[in-house]
């Protein structure tokens, strides 16, 4: 069987670049998630719920921080594009479809910053 | 009876079909994909949260509860779906798992996978 190159495909195809970039970025910001999410889910399931105060330290800890930097930020990559496709498909008059992937583009940035902001400030929280 | 049905073939609306799984499981996979949009922004709060001291210990025991072991394990359930669903696209993507029983076969795997991830979780 022929591989499909769907990415190949679609930069011959697609109207613009912009459409075959959030395409590719939704992939390998897919690809990171497949290994940082399961990573967070089950390091949290081994610290157990009932302790607030060890969660605050695992997530305090510089190195678990990092990676959860890089985590939120892949993840509102991720979930602006993933939205956007959804507004695309589902949501009809035009200028209420741009209206509203800007407004997800908005919060997800001002989202991905905050998380990165809370973390440097637990990281260095005495 | 106002109105009478036109003289010619319809063709039958979406909900009359009987979906085959694997569309089940494109919908679901947009789904949680929305769902976890919004509960990205939760779980953002709760960084802050735990900045701040004393909501993260509310929220934190609160969790421990019956409803927050509940709405916890649908989260995570939805999440593990969500990563197992989309596994399977960049399998696809990669033109695997495009041969005859190979759809349907891996549309199943993603609920069981996503369970099994999600009781590991609780049993970890």
């Amino acid at each position: 069987m022929r591989t499909v190159r769907a990415s190949e495909d679609l930069a011959r195809l697609a109207p613009s670049r912009a459409a075959v970039g959030g395409w590719l970025g939704q992939r390998l910001s897919a690809v990171a998630l497949l290994i940082l999410v399961p990573w967070v889910v089950f390091s949290l399931a081994t610290i157990g719920s009932a302790e607030p105060e060890a969660l605050r330290a695992w997530v305090a800890h510089p190195g678990h921080a990092t990676v959860l930097a890089g985590l939120f930020l892949a993840a509102y990559y991720h979930a602006a594009l993933g939205l956007e496709v959804v507004i695309q498909d589902y949501v009809h008059p035009e200028h209420l479809v741009a209206l509203l992937i800007l407004g997800v583009r908005l919060a997800a940035l001002a989202g991905a910053l905050s998380a990165v902001a809370a973390l440097v400030w637990l990281v260095t929280l005495p | 009876m106002s109105t009478p049905l036109p003289r010619r073939v319809l063709s039958p609306h979406l909900q009359v079909y009987r979906l085959p799984f694997n569309a089940w499981v494109s919908i679901l996979h947009r789904i949680t994909g929305v769902l976890w949009s919004v509960a990205l922004l939760a779980a953002t709060a709760l960084l802050w949260m735990l900045a701040g001291g004393a909501d993260a210990v509310k929220i934190v025991s609160w969790l421990a509860t019956a409803a927050g072991q509940a709405l916890l394990f649908v989260l995570v359930f939805a999440l593990m779906f969500h990563w197992a669903a989309g596994l399977r696209h960049l399998l696809l993507d990669l033109g695997w798992g495009f041969s005859a029983p190979w759809p349907t076969r891996s549309a199943w795997l993603v609920p069981v996978v996503a369970l099994a991830g999600t009781v590991l979780a609780w049993v970890l």
